[in-house]
């Protein structure tokens, strides 16, 4: 009967982190992966492992770092595997106002082709510069997080950061010159 | 701190990795203020864009020759694989006529004559046509055989 209350109670803790934390860790994926398909299975991924991980250590344990670590962990396992790199070695690239999403109110704002120009940059990012560019920006977490999480050097993650803006912004800039 | 920041200083202080001297030039530098204002306007629009979905084909297309290196490649392959066999059929063709195989032969006694083997079925004695023709040893057997009815079974 304990056993099976502990179940019911993990079963509880993975309902409520999946509702609280699944659309962060999807975004996080997407953003590493820059494939949304590729990015939902490292997210049931992570959620597995989540599920199995409550079973094991019940206590308190910061879940939300712990889904960053292993989502980032994850994506970075599956871009180096061979077939991934293969498969984006071999993508085509088309213009992408051909299939783009119907636009939001934000795409209006933003455009389409300063979106595509924008993604086609992130893409085109180094792994390390966009796995720290999206911790330490996007997620927020601080240049000594990164690093340990990441194991580089503080000067490493202010490095590929910067370069990281450098880029980006280029990118942009030279949207609205041309 | 009276000069403006770099561009790398820039974007680490928007980061919140900035030092206090920085904080306060940029406080009292117009052209730096004006310079964040710029790149945090810059990382919003980015931000922007980030969140959402990526459009689906914007990918990053190789480069012409890395997509194009398989072809070479392959013909490369299959052009080394058709000579291999092209060789091998031919020395195997070679390996038919009567001088090379007589050659062979030689060469094959004389191994076996120099490792004290006996002889290759090339070189051995013309075999009896039926195994009961044979010449057996056996005083008693060559009895036996010799009493067997094999008239009947031959008819």
């Amino acid at each position: 009967m304990a056993d099976r209350e502990v179940v019911l109670e993990d079963r509880a803790d993975y309902d409520t982190l999946y509702r609280a934390q699944a659309a962060r860790v999807l975004r996080l994926c997407r953003l590493l992966l820059a494939d949304p398909e590729e990015a939902r299975e490292v997210q049931q991924e992570v959620f597995l492992k989540l599920f199995q991980a409550l079973a094991r250590q019940p206590g308190q344990v910061n879940w939300s770092a712990w889904l960053t670590r292993v989502a980032v962990n994850a994506c970075h396992d599956r871009r180096r595997s061979g077939w991934w790199k293969w498969w984006r070695s071999h993508e085509l690239v088309e213009d992408a106002t051909i299939s783009s999403p119907a636009p939001s109110p934000e795409d209006a704002a933003v455009g389409e082709a300063t979106r595509a120009r924008i993604w086609q940059s992130f893409q085109t990012l180094s792994e390390r510069q966009r796995e720290v560019f999206v911790l330490r920006h996007l997620e927020g977490w601080t240049t000594d997080e990164v690093a340990r999480g990441l194991g580089m050097s503080a000067g490493s993650v202010k490095r590929h950061l910067f370069r990281a803006v450098r880029q980006l912004r280029r990118r942009l800039e030279g949207e609205r010159g041309g | 701190m009276n000069r403006c920041l770099r561009e790398r200083d820039l974007v680490l202080f928007q980061a919140g990795d900035g030092t206090a001297a920085q904080r306060r030039h940029v406080a009292g530098c117009a052209v730096c203020a004006e310079r964040l204002r710029r790149l945090l306007e810059d990382l919003t629009v980015i931000d922007q864009v980030l969140e959402e979905e990526p459009p689906r084909r914007s990918r990053v297309r190789a480069p012409a020759w890395r997509r194009a290196i398989w072809i070479p490649a392959a013909a490369a392959a299959v052009a080394l694989l058709v000579v291999m066999n092209i060789l091998f059929a031919w020395q195997w063709s070679r390996m038919q006529t009567p001088e090379v195989a007589s050659r062979v032969s030689t060469a094959g006694t004389a191994a076996a004559a120099t490792l004290s083997l006996p002889p290759t079925p090339l070189d051995a004695p013309q075999l009896a046509e039926s195994p009961l023709d044979a010449p057996v040893d056996d005083p008693w057997l060559n009895e036996a055989l010799q009493s067997l009815p094999l008239g009947d079974l031959e008819s």
